[in-house]
Formats: C-alpha cells, structure tokens, sequence
C-alpha cells in the first residue's frame, strides 16, 4: 500500500534556489509554473520492501506558488531546471539515507529532523548559502524552518496548519483571581463565624 | 469564456494584484448572521490572531481555485462563530477583489485531525475555524470548523 511522505527538506532545497527574482506584483510565469507543477508532483521509491510516494506537502508548494505570483516577470528556463535539479538532488539524499535506515519514517512522515548529523548539515548549508546570496534568510531552530526575505517578511514557514485559537491562559492572571477569591472565602467565613452561622 | 472562468462569476489578472505579504492586512471578513467583522491578515502567528481573522499562508490566496484557510481567536473576533448556520453567507473584501462564500457545513472537529479540510481541493471553498469550547482557556483539543461555499468574486488568472 502506497504512502504518502512529507519532505521537509524539499522546502529548504525549493526556497534557497528560487530566490533569485527581484520582488513586486507579479505573474505565474511559464518557468516558475513548470517549477510548481514539479513540486506537486509524486515519486514512488521502494523503501525497505514498500512502495512509498514523495510528495512535497501541499501547503509548501502553495507558498512556493504565492512567493512566484508575488514576484515580477519570470525565471529563466535554466533556473527553473535548476531548481528542478536541486530539489531531485535532495530527493536523492533522502532516499539514500531512508534505504540506509527505514526507522527515519515515522508514519507517513520523514523524520528529517533525526537524520544523521551530517547529512541533515548539508542540505541546511546548501539551503542557507544559496539564501545568503539573494539576501533571504533561513532559521532552522532543530523544529522548525523559517525563511524570511530582506524586509524580514516571512516567506516559508513550516509551522503547524491548524493553530491554536483559544482564549490566552495567563497563569499570573489565574494565581491573583484564585487568590483574591481565597482571601474573599477566607473573609467571609470569618464574618460567618463570628456571627456564630457555624 | 466559461471554460477559462471554471465556474468563477469573474476573473482578475495577477498582474495588477499586490499580493499580501505574511503580517499584511489585506481585507475584510464579515458574517452578518453572526455579527461578526473582522480585519483579514495575510498569516496567523499569535500576533495576528490578536489583531484580526488570519488566513494560513500553506492556503492559496482567495480567488485559487482550491481551499482558503482561515482561524480567528475564540473570544475576540470568532466569538459568535457558533450562531453560524448553513446557508448563512460569508463576505470577504480583499485588496483585489470582493467574495462571497455560503456556508455549507458546521462542526467541531479534532485540532490534529486534518480530514476536515483538503488543501489539495480543485475548487474554490473556505475553511473558517477557532477553538472549542468557546469558554476554553489555554490549549484545546477541538476546534470549531465552518465550511463554505464560493459564490461570487473574481478567480485570479496567474499567468496574467
């Protein structure tokens, strides 16, 4: 039964080589949009005995997508194979590394995050020099990637879909009201009893 | 025309839209049923969540063709969510465009099942959602989701 992987890594490879354009209102190129219809598309390795399909999560290609439209003109026909080349050289490390060791999928997800070591360095170095030089910044904190362009907006993230939307929960805020009922409590159980209620 | 429209009542070019960058705002949300307006930001770290309803950035821009997801905080700008019924109309102005949406569903579902909404859909639709209970403090397992349909508004023709 086939399953259906999310590659973190590809994120990082697809961001650091397509930050190349200069940014302003923009169009879908012919380049970019054989870039994104890429991203969108499935590779079927056998991993460990069982047929997995690759695919870049969905709301990674969609910001992909978005940082295209919002840039002006497009790339070249030798960017966009570039970046093609990148993302499959990556792709091509993951495989190697999950035939190596299938333990690094979890579920229907790879465990980038527990790579070895070195192979995890590589592709964020490739990812951070390649943003370097077009001024884009990427943060790895061992969770999460951010990549941010020049004016410090955020361009990738890769936090969780669904956040959380709840009331704050101040625990200052919660010791004082339980504290003030206490000693509002504690009050009126001395006028009770000196009122002789008990 | 029909065809190149895919069910869209109007289209408009990218090329004279200024996308949103994550932190701007860049529309309205209103839902009259429930009396709710909000400021609509594009992005939705905790930041923005104090300050408006906020669309998810892995959700295409409106006007994609496919699904827009938005959250809003359960005790300021949703905290009416759960008047909304099925049939009740959703509007969004944006920077390039005004929508319509007609809610099609309602219902709380788990935070970290992802069955409920589809972010690989081929047609337009929203997903609203914000915590629950909507008396809950702190950290919830479930959220409350509202499902819609597009109605009207312009479909965004990128390679123009």
């Amino acid at each position: 039964m086939k399953k259906v992987l999310a590659i973190l890594f590809s994120a990082l490879l697809v961001f650091s080589v397509f930050a190349i354009s200069a940014s302003a209102a923009g169009t879908l190129g012919t380049n970019e949009q054989k870039v994104i219809d890429f991203l969108g598309s499935k590779e079927t390795y056998n991993v460990g005995g069982k047929d997995f399909t690759f695919k870049i999560p969905t709301n990674y290609v969609n910001q992909a997508k978005a940082y295209f439209a919002g840039t002006e003109g497009d790339i070249t026909p030798e960017q966009a194979d570039n970046i093609i080349d990148f993302v499959k050289a990556g792709e091509a490390l993951v495989k190697e590394t999950l035939e190596a060791d299938a333990s690094y999928l979890k579920g229907d997800t790879v465990d980038f995050v527990h790579f070895p070591t070195a192979t995890r360095k590589s592709i964020l170095d490739k990812g951070q020099k390649a943003c370097e030089v077009v001024g884009l910044s990427l943060v790895f904190d061992g969770e999460h990637v951010v990549i941010t362009d020049a004016s410090g907006a955020v361009r990738f993230d890769d936090d969780a879909i669904i956040k959380t939307t709840g009331a704050d929960f101040n625990y200052t805020a919660l010791i004082l009201v339980c504290g003030a009922f206490m000693v509002v409590v504690a009050g009126a159980l001395g006028v009770a009893k000196k009122a002789r209620l008990f | 025309m029909l065809n190149r429209l895919d069910g869209y009542t109007e289209s408009v070019p990218s090329s004279v839209i200024t996308f949103p960058k994550y932190g701007d705002c860049y529309g309205e949300l209103r839902i009259e049923s429930a009396d709710i307006t909000a400021p609509l930001y594009y992005g939705d770290n905790d930041k923005l969540l104090k300050k408006g309803v906020c669309q998810y950035i892995g959700s295409m821009y409106i006007g994609s063709g496919t699904t827009v997801l938005i959250s809003g905080h359960n005790n300021t700008y949703l905290h009416t969510l759960g008047q909304v019924e099925v049939g009740d109309i959703i509007e969004i102005d944006t920077n390039y465009g005004s929508y319509v949406y007609e809610v099609d569903s309602v219902s709380v579902e788990l935070a970290n099942d992802s069955s409920w909404y589809d972010l690989d859909a081929q047609h337009e639709n929203l997903e609203l959602y914000t915590c629950y209970p909507f008396d809950a403090l702190g950290i919830t397992r479930y959220r409350f989701c509202v499902g819609a349909k597009y109605i009207s508004g312009p479909k965004i023709l990128y390679n123009e």
